[in-house]
């Protein structure tokens, strides 16, 4: 038995944590209020029982009185207990609605759930663009197997390798979602708890009082190693903060990755190593021979001696209806990197690799949706791979939130479509136009027609004949994770 | 089980119905309520068993930090496993036996109204069962998807989860044709003169049970079937990608799940309503105000389902009206626990077995109650939810509720189904070992939860090991002091004091009027109530 040391120290082990933000403090008084009550109330009512089991047994020479109805006390002992629950209602409800009150947040952070880590983009507010994952540091083989010695401190499973840092006394908002299943992201000293859903998004806040190092866990059910993925918030003074916010934008500016750069195989392959151990260990396993069936060997799999086109794309996608998931959240350096490592290690020796640009080609996204897949060399580095004209099509432009204005990055992509039907005179497209749900529909659908209109324009204006374009009905979709596929307009070959 | 068997020497004129098959096929092929309510109460056992044994290898593995006996998947799969076989294997079927052996005797009927279909709803049971703990052996192993099979995990699942969805899909079966049956008997068939308002109150609850039953197992089988398709047949009810919503499988579950806590929950209070008076020798308080609390609790139980989820997101207006309709299941709780009480103020107590596990029942399935009320707090339950306080606030209902319950209504009824007493030394030992066990195994988890520890996970942080511990050592504790429980049970089919027709002496009611054993086919000629 431990006795627990450091950021435990002060906390009882027999009741909720010490509060640091004011929410907490009011969850902490109504649970001590209620305990008090129910205390009370149990005291009185067991009294009565055990003095009745004291007092009226048969034993003591007791005679059973026959009675077995009152009204008066049958009332009153449903109309008093009413009145309790008043009383504790009254405090509750106004603590519920300062819960979910979000608004005027100094700092909007979006707390993502992955099997099994969180990820964390700054959104808003001093720190914008800032971009972490907290892992858990915790090394593998403490908890496999390890001496109980060396599980002795404190933060034994409640530890990152990067964590959450926010100033002390801000007003912080927690946008929760997931990109897998559902997680909940759970910091007790703040009583903040709330479930990250994927494809919504659901918000919180907390303002902490004191800096410190607060830990939590994921509190729903997420699969395996559901225990394996805690939260760290380091809150810190404002000015430590600042040095942290400007440390990490030297640093994110520093590596930014050059995505046209080619590696050679010795790099891919450590790099890979690297993102093979933080994203893929815990169920292929280090031996690359996965914990069977559920999670599948990659040493000699199919897959990652296969097509590689069809590996990258089962990385970057996932498989449905498995425990794999898209991995769409890795940079294209990471992906390239652990797609080439796991076709080169343990007992695979494809010798081929991917490089970034290749990726970057693959996921689409902003650019087209490149199929078939470019061209993918052996040993030597892959060409960066052109957009071919055939590539074109379809295509899908995404739009800012709100807005019907074709953005600057999707010009590219017009441009190639523009390109492919001066080539091809005998082609049409189809343009549609979509919105996500939110709000009322026909301004969504308006807004999404104000979209692919600005989207025939711009194609009018590469000198397209409008006769060659067709416009479909809009439409309203669900969008995925941050709704950005509900933001897209669509050029298609014409039906 | 010879014990029970028809004993000629009780000849009531009817002999010819006593040829029935002996051996193996007396247990297939029986329309009889005697022996479908044994083969149920038989098989809620076995299952009983084989969830402890799971949850004894959960209470192993967390016995200290560190992984040392499980690996995280296969923890899953058992917290999964115990939470399904307890409830839909173990308790379920325990209340449907009692429901059986007990109905038609306490209202004066020959049997259950449909006795073919009772034998089809007990054996469709077995199927799911092997279904059930077959899984484990299915490539990928069982569910790990916790009992409630949250969407998206679920469809993550291997092909153990089919075979789950589907004996979901059987024991949904076996309840509502359970349920039919029921509730067809108590309207039907009650003996002359017994009015609704004259009925045993054990029979009450059954009533309002079934319709509850009735009401929700079709939801949940909507649940998993939505389930099923999202897994195989392109469908997205609760994927977002495809225009779904997770949080809607939570409603639908829920909307079955919190129903069901109460069909495991009112035929207990209908036990326990039966016990007390008998051993105060005073005729239960306030019948009336049972009655109503007991149909209050059930028509509550609809609208509070939302409570599982306050960390979902939901408005605050959502949050508000769960939170306040759920306090006000408090209400008619309390009026039961208060006409128990009032029910041995003045009284002639004497304190047999029954009414030990009958009075630690109420004792502590009140401390549950009480957890209740503060889980349903919404601020504090969004600190509490999915720890281990949740966990102990469960279990205080359901073992030391639901499931004393049950074993004060073995004790109770078990002479009139062998015809011999129980050993009594043996069955105080049982109560003591599984109250003090019970507590030592679930108390500490209050503080485990208030200190922050999530449920459903194989490891945990160092600072929780002694509570943890404790509760692990209560745990085999409490496993082994039911094998006192099975030892009684056999002593007692084999032999003993030879039981009375009206074995305890102020015992009330239709079945304590026929011989013990109850003979094979009883109350041929409807008795008469007055």
């Amino acid at each position: 038995m431990f006795l627990a040391s450091s950021a435990y120290a002060t906390d009882s082990r027999y009741n909720l944590q010490t509060p640091v933000t004011q929410i907490a403090q009011q969850v902490y008084d109504l649970h001590t209020i209620m305990m008090v009550v129910c205390l009370v109330i149990f005291v009185a009512v067991f009294g009565v029982m055990f003095y009745s089991i004291y007092a009226h047994r048969k034993s003591k020479g007791a005679v059973a009185a026959q009675w077995h109805e009152n009204t008066t006390v049958e009332v009153l002992w449903t109309i008093i207990p009413v009145f309790i629950l008043l009383g504790m209602a009254w405090p509750a409800t106004k603590t519920v609605l300062a819960m979910k009150d979000t608004s005027n947040s100094d700092i909007t952070i979006k707390a993502t759930g992955y099997q099994w880590k969180w990820g964390y983009d700054y959104l808003k507010g001093e720190g914008e663009g800032i971009r972490l994952v907290s892992n858990l540091s915790t090394p593998r083989d403490q908890i496999d197997g390890g001496k109980q010695s060396e599980r002795s401190q404190s933060s034994y499973l409640l530890e990152v390798d990067d964590p959450l840092v926010v100033p002390v006394g801000k007003k912080i908002r927690i946008l929760t979602t997931a990109n897998d299943v559902i997680h909940a992201w759970w910091v007790p000293a703040f009583a903040v708890k709330q479930d990250a859903i994927p494809g919504f998004i659901r918000d919180t806040w907390f303002r902490a009082d004191k800096e410190g190092i607060y830990r939590g866990n994921c509190a729903e059910l997420c699969g395996k190693d559901h225990g394996f993925m805690p939260i760290e918030v380091h809150v810190v003074s404002a000015e430590k903060y600042a040095t942290w916010v400007a440390e990490r934008k030297k640093v994110a500016a520093a590596v930014a990755e050059d995505p046209s750069k080619k590696y050679t195989l010795a790099e891919l392959k450590a790099k890979g190593q690297k993102a093979y151990d933080a994203n893929c260990v815990a169920c292929h396993q280090a031996s690359g021979k996965g914990l069977a069936p559920a999670f599948p060997a990659l040493d000699g799999s199919k897959i990652a001696t296969g097509p590689i086109a069809e590996h990258v794309g089962i990385v970057l996608n996932g498989k449905a209806g498995t425990a794999m998931a898209a991995w769409k959240q890795l940079s294209d350096t990471e992906i390239a990197a652990v797609v080439t490592f796991e076709r080169n290690n343990w007992g695979n020796a494809v010798g081929d690799m991917v490089q970034p640009s290749d990726i970057k080609a693959a996921r689409g996204g902003a650019q087209l949706a490149a199929s078939p897949m470019p061209a993918l060399a052996k040993e030597a580095p892959t060409e960066s791979a052109t957009t071919a004209a055939s590539d074109a099509l379809p295509a899908k432009l995404y739009f800012r939130v709100g807005k019907a204005a074709l953005p600057a990055d999707a010009m590219d992509a017009v441009k190639a479509v523009a390109e492919f039907l001066a080539a091809k005179p005998e082609a049409k497209v189809d343009i549609t136009g979509y919105t996500d749900q939110s709000g009322s529909l026909d301004k969504n659908l308006e807004l999404a027609k104000e979209r692919a209109k600005a989207v025939r324009d711009a194609l009018a204006g590469a000198g397209i004949a409008e006769d060659r374009i067709h416009m479909k009905k809009p439409e309203a979709v669900t969008g995925g994770g941050d709704n950005r596929e509900a933001r897209r307009v669509e050029i298609n070959p014409a039906s | 089980m010879s014990s029970i068997a028809h004993d000629p020497a009780h000849g009531h004129g009817h002999d010819d119905h006593a040829h029935h098959p002996t051996g193996i096929m007396r247990w297939i092929a029986t329309t009889n309520h005697k022996d479908i309510g044994t083969l149920y109460l038989w098989f809620s056992f076995i299952m009983f068993l084989s969830g402890g044994v799971m949850a004894l290898t959960i209470r192993a593995e967390l016995f200290q930090p560190g992984l040392q006996i499980v690996q995280p998947e296969f923890f899953n799969q058992l917290t999964t496993m115990h939470g399904l076989v307890m409830v839909f294997g173990a308790i379920m079927p325990a209340f449907v036996g009692f429901a059986n052996w007990q109905i038609p005797l306490m209202i004066g009927a020959p049997d259950m109204a449909f006795a073919r279909m009772n034998n089809w709803s007990f054996w469709l049971l077995p199927v799911a069962a092997i279904l059930l703990i077959g899984s484990f052996f299915a490539p990928g192993g069982a569910s790990a998807a916790g009992w409630t099979l949250y969407a998206p995990l679920s469809v993550q699942m291997g092909m153990g989860m089919d075979m789950l969805i589907f004996a979901v899909h059987i024991m949904g079966a076996s309840s509502i044709m359970g349920a039919i049956n029921i509730v067809t008997t108590i309207l039907n068939m009650r003996a002359p003169g017994m009015t609704l308002m004259k009925m045993p109150l054990f029979c009450w609850t059954w009533l309002i049970t079934a319709y509850l039953l009735i009401a929700v197992m079709p939801v949940l089988a909507g649940a998993v079937t939505m389930l099923l398709t999202d897994r195989h047949f392109g469908t997205s009810f609760f994927n977002a990608a495809g225009g779904g919503d997770p949080v809607l499988y939570q409603h639908v579950f829920w909307f079955f799940g919190h129903p069901e806590v109460y069909i495991m929950i009112l035929p207990a209070f209908g036990i326990i309503s039966q016990i007390i008076p008998t051993f105060a020798r005073k005729p239960l308080f306030g019948y009336a105000s049972m009655v109503y609390a007991t149909a209050s609790i059930a028509i509550l139980s609809f609208i509070v389902w939302a409570h599982h989820m306050f960390t979902t997101g939901m408005p605050a207006a959502g949050q508000l009206f769960f939170m306040y309709a759920t306090m006000l299941i408090a209400v008619p709780t309390g009026v039961k626990v208060f006409n128990w009480i009032a029910t041995m103020w003045k009284g002639s107590l004497t304190f047999e077995t029954p009414m030990l596990f009958a009075v630690g029942f109420i004792f502590v399935f009140t401390i549950g109650g009480f957890t209740g009320l503060i889980c349903a707090i919404t601020p504090i339950d969004v600190q509490i939810q999915d720890t281990y306080y949740v966990v102990a606030h469960f279990h205080y209902v359901l073992v030391a509720g639901s499931l004393f319950a049950l074993f004060a209504g073995a004790y109770y009824w078990i002479p009139k189904w062998t015809g011999h007493m129980y050993d009594e030394g043996l069955g105080k030992l049982h109560f003591w070992c599984s109250m003090v066990f019970f507590n030592v195994t679930f108390f500490p988890m209050h503080f485990l939860g208030l200190a922050g520890m999530p449920r459903r996970i194989p490891d945990y942080a160092v600072q929780f090991t002694d509570f943890n511990a404790i509760a692990s050592v209560g745990a085999f504790g409490f496993g082994f002091s039911q094998l006192i429980f099975l030892v009684i049970v056999l002593k007692c089919i084999k032999g003993g004091k030879k039981a009375a027709a009206r074995v305890w002496d102020s015992a009330d009611g239709l079945e304590w009027t026929v011989p013990s054993p109850a003979p094979y086919h009883t109350f041929e000629t409807a008795p008469v109530v007055k």
